[in-house]
């Protein structure tokens, strides 16, 4: 932890606001796109950011500063984001026959052909649409929980490995052997929807 | 060859990607992927499954996000939650009941040695 990082723990602990908007204001993107990656619904991540930094308000004065500001608060939304997942399962709040569609009209788009397969080879060019952004959204969606966390903090946040494991708490190892499965299994969903 | 070989490799993909493969087996695998059809366009579809997610835009919070999360943090707390607290909320109870102890027998022990 950074002396920075310490001064504004201190004041954090005081209730200052103007530290709370400044630590908002730092970390509110990199805690935003987790979570949309994550849910891949903006509404939902939103009001999930909302209950990230209200918890982290709620519990700084338990923060020991152990870790780097950035991966307790990394913890505390894939926390989050574990209980939304499964109270979204529970309420089945998946709209599959509106991304399908879209699928289709993407996968039409591009001559049929598989968005995991050849057309992603160049994966600059096939991102520019925003129907294939939807369609990797998807099939992020589509893995299970804990497959999704790791590529989100892996590949599209670009943590390190080291990081990844101080904020799930697993080993090196295990979190190496997980985002690999979770590569091939996105692999796979990618071909799939083609 | 038989299908463990081609396993064994696939198993190496990520390590591979990532480059932290040592530089051994990185230089075996691509000697294999030079030869494998199979296995160079299953790499081909693995790394292009990867760029694909690498490549997302990246998300931004809503522009007055600072201020709803305040809002909300107030409203839960009733107006409290802010605001800078009292020396007595900062110090633990337990070091004002030393200090309070250290400051009695101080003037206990002036008085008596009066």
């Amino acid at each position: 932890m950074s002396l920075r990082e310490r001064l504004l723990l201190r004041r954090l602990r005081d209730r200052d606001e103007r530290a709370f908007r400044e630590m908002v204001e730092a970390y509110q993107d990199q805690v935003f796109n987790l979570l949309f990656r994550m849910i891949g619904k903006r509404e939902e991540a939103e009001d999930l950011a909302q209950e990230v930094f209200v918890t982290v308000f709620k519990s700084i004065d338990q923060f020991r500063g152990e870790s780097k500001l950035s991966t307790w608060l990394y913890r505390i939304a894939a926390n989050h984001c574990k209980n939304r997942i499964k109270y979204l399962a529970r309420r089945h709040d998946r709209s599959t026959s509106q991304l399908d569609e879209t699928m289709e009209r993407a996968a039409a788009a591009q001559g049929g052909a598989p968005v995991g397969a050849g057309r992603i080879d160049a994966p600059d060019q096939a991102l520019e649409g925003a129907e294939t952004e939807r369609i990797v959204q998807r099939a992020i969606a589509d893995l299970d929980e804990d497959h999704r966390l790791v590529i989100v903090l892996r590949d599209i946040e670009e943590l390190a490995y080291e990081e990844i494991c101080a904020i799930t708490g697993l080993p090196e190892g295990t979190v190496k052997s997980r985002l690999h499965r979770a590569r091939l299994a996105l692999k796979e969903k990618l071909a799939k929807y083609g | 060859m038989p299908d463990e070989s081609h396993d064994a490799f696939e198993a190496d993909f990520s390590d591979f990607y990532d480059r932290t493969l040592s530089e051994v087996r990185a230089k075996e695998l691509e000697a294999h992927l030079a030869t494998c059809e199979r296995c160079k366009a299953e790499y081909e579809r693995f790394r292009g499954a990867v760029g694909a997610v690498s490549g997302l835009g990246r998300m931004a919070a809503p522009r007055d996000f600072d201020d709803q999360v305040a809002d909300t943090i107030r409203r839960r707390s009733a107006g409290k939650f802010f605001g800078r607290r009292a020396f007595g909320d900062r110090v633990p109870f337990e070091i004002l009941a030393v200090l309070a102890l250290v400051v009695v027998a101080a003037v206990y022990w002036f008085i008596r040695s009066r």
